[in-house]
């Protein structure tokens, strides 16, 4: 498989170095340009800053989405389930003016923002594996002696404890889109998204490259690292599946 | 033929119906288990519960099982006529469903908590039956790493850990092959001659090797018309004393011809239900 990757990347490179389509900089031009961002732009401080503002926003976002998810099972909070998971058709830009009202800083506005963005795909993403839980699962536990406490316990919150690492990973890539328009939104503190913009408004586009790589690699690390958190602390999560 | 006596009544299915919106799936269904006892050994109660697919044995079995509320009628379990409620029997479903996330030992810990307050007296009854079951290699193996037959026995176990008498057990030789048909045969019927009271019942397609290891067959069937359309919901339409014919308790049962005889009177009535 790492053979595969790396020859299909080594094909990737070659056309791109060599290709007369200039349109696109070089991959030399964008190394270029990441060393000028790294001493000049601070890039590193940048990207820090938004990497903390995202994980920040997912974990704040998890918790809230958990509880939501966890009270569905109770019929009365159902709807209220329901009605989150549509809030992922509203657009954020219309939101950021009631959010600045309600917050107290560029970093409150954008932390708010992202956690309504994350919330709403994450509890559509917990529901449906709730609902999708087969009823003899339900019965199982009730036949070993459990009260329903017992079972919401064992059945949705332990049982699917796997798929939530996996569902923070889902969000954390839709957190990570959403990360640039959150911060054209607002500005304070900058962030690799401001970095970007600025970039993108002065059309120079080997920068523009050299960031959005930067935004790409983190963000693959960043899901790598969670996919494996998952196999650390669930080892039977991939136990079913096909290698 | 085996000397043997019927006892006090363990197990009473009474007059119990089930509605489904407008549809009546089970209607006036009545049966008893009683116990049944041999002079000089301990013989539990094992009764094949049989009938055709969609006939609604599910139903029922979820009835008996205290996970489904009847329309009207009542299951009672024991001498004292305890109502059916989650947990009075052990289930052992289908698919044999275990917790994915803890390993076997895992999944008998959380079933014995309940019976075994005592951690000690727990860890013996669980390692007895990791023994019994030779499961014991694999106690520290997750549910997906197990086969079929050792998650079927993982599943027994489970359930016995936390049941007093009865348990329940569906299509329990369903996707099996000849050998593992005859070791979970022989598997139910030592559970069963663990004590006096146990009582397994079998729900199952598998007529032969359900009426094999049983004591009393129960077929399930609605009533038709002339023109063989249903008219009333499924009930327990034929009952097969398995005793009384000289057929239980008998490991040389699938050799006898009245074994087969009888086999061949319930496919004949198979057509029928």
């Amino acid at each position: 498989m790492a053979i595969m990757i790396a020859i299909q990347m080594a094909v990737f490179l070659v056309l791109w170095t060599t290709s007369s389509f200039r349109l696109i900089p070089t991959p030399m031009e964008i190394l270029k340009s990441l060393q000028s961002l790294i001493a000049s732009q601070n890039l590193i401080y940048e990207l820090w800053n938004s990497t903390w503002l995202c994980l920040k926003s997912l974990l704040i976002a998890t918790i809230i989405s958990l509880i939501i998810s966890y009270a569905t099972v109770i019929p009365f909070f159902k709807p209220i389930g329901y009605l989150i998971s549509k809030f992922r058709f509203w657009t954020l830009v219309g939101l950021s003016f009631v959010f600045t009202l309600i917050t107290h800083s560029g970093h409150e506005l954008k932390v708010t923002l992202m956690v309504f963005g994350i919330t709403v795909f994450f509890v559509t993403s917990m529901v449906s594996i709730i609902q999708s839980i087969p009823k003899y699962e339900f019965y199982h536990a009730r036949t070993l002696r459990m009260n329903e406490w017992q079972v919401v316990w064992e059945v949705i919150i332990l049982g699917r404890l796997d798929q939530v690492l996996e569902v923070i990973r889902q969000n954390f890539a839709i957190a990570w889109m959403m990360l640039t328009m959150v911060e054209g939104i607002s500005r304070a503190e900058g962030g690799i998204g401001v970095l970007l913009l600025n970039n993108n408004k002065l059309l120079r586009l080997s920068d523009v490259f050299a960031i959005q790589l930067v935004i790409l690699l983190m963000g693959i690390f960043l899901d790598y690292t969670i996919g494996k958190l998952r196999e650390f602390f669930f080892p039977y999560s991939k136990l079913t599946l096909e290698k | 033929m085996a000397q043997y006596s019927y006892k006090d009544t363990i197990l009473k299915v009474d007059n119990v119906n089930l509605t489904l919106g407008d549809k009546v799936i089970l209607e006036n269904v009545n049966a008893e288990v009683r116990d049944a006892t041999r002079p000089g050994s301990v013989k539990g109660q094992i009764v094949g519960f049989l009938g055709p697919s969609g006939i609604g044995k599910t139903k029922l079995f979820e009835i008996m099982a205290g996970l489904l509320k009847p329309t009207s009628g009542n299951v009672y379990y024991g001498p004292d006529k305890e109502p059916a409620h989650p947990g009075c029997t052990g289930v052992v479903q289908q698919n044999y469903p275990l917790f994915m996330h803890r390993t076997v030992l895992g999944n008998l810990e959380i079933a014995a908590v309940k019976n075994y307050k005592n951690a000690d007296e727990r860890k013996t009854r669980i390692f007895s039956l990791l023994d019994r079951f030779k499961l014991r290699p694999y106690q520290d193996s997750y549910p997906a790493q197990l086969s079929g037959g050792q998650k079927q026995r993982v599943a027994i176990a489970q359930q016995l850990l936390c049941t007093d008498n009865f348990l329940l057990m569906d299509e329990p030789f369903s996707g099996l092959d000849i050998n593992m048909v005859e070791e979970v045969s022989e598997m139910i019927v030592e559970i069963a001659n663990m004590n006096e009271h146990n009582t397994i019942i079998i729900v199952s397609h598998d007529i032969v090797s359900t009426a094999a290891i049983a004591d009393n067959l129960w077929l399930m069937g609605r009533e038709k018309d002339k023109d063989g359309n249903p008219t009333s919901g499924s009930k327990i339409k034929y009952t097969f004393d398995l005793l009384e014919r000289g057929l239980a308790w008998r490991e040389d049962i699938r050799k006898i011809p009245e074994f087969t005889e009888m086999i061949n009177e319930i496919r004949d009535l198979f057509h029928n239900l």
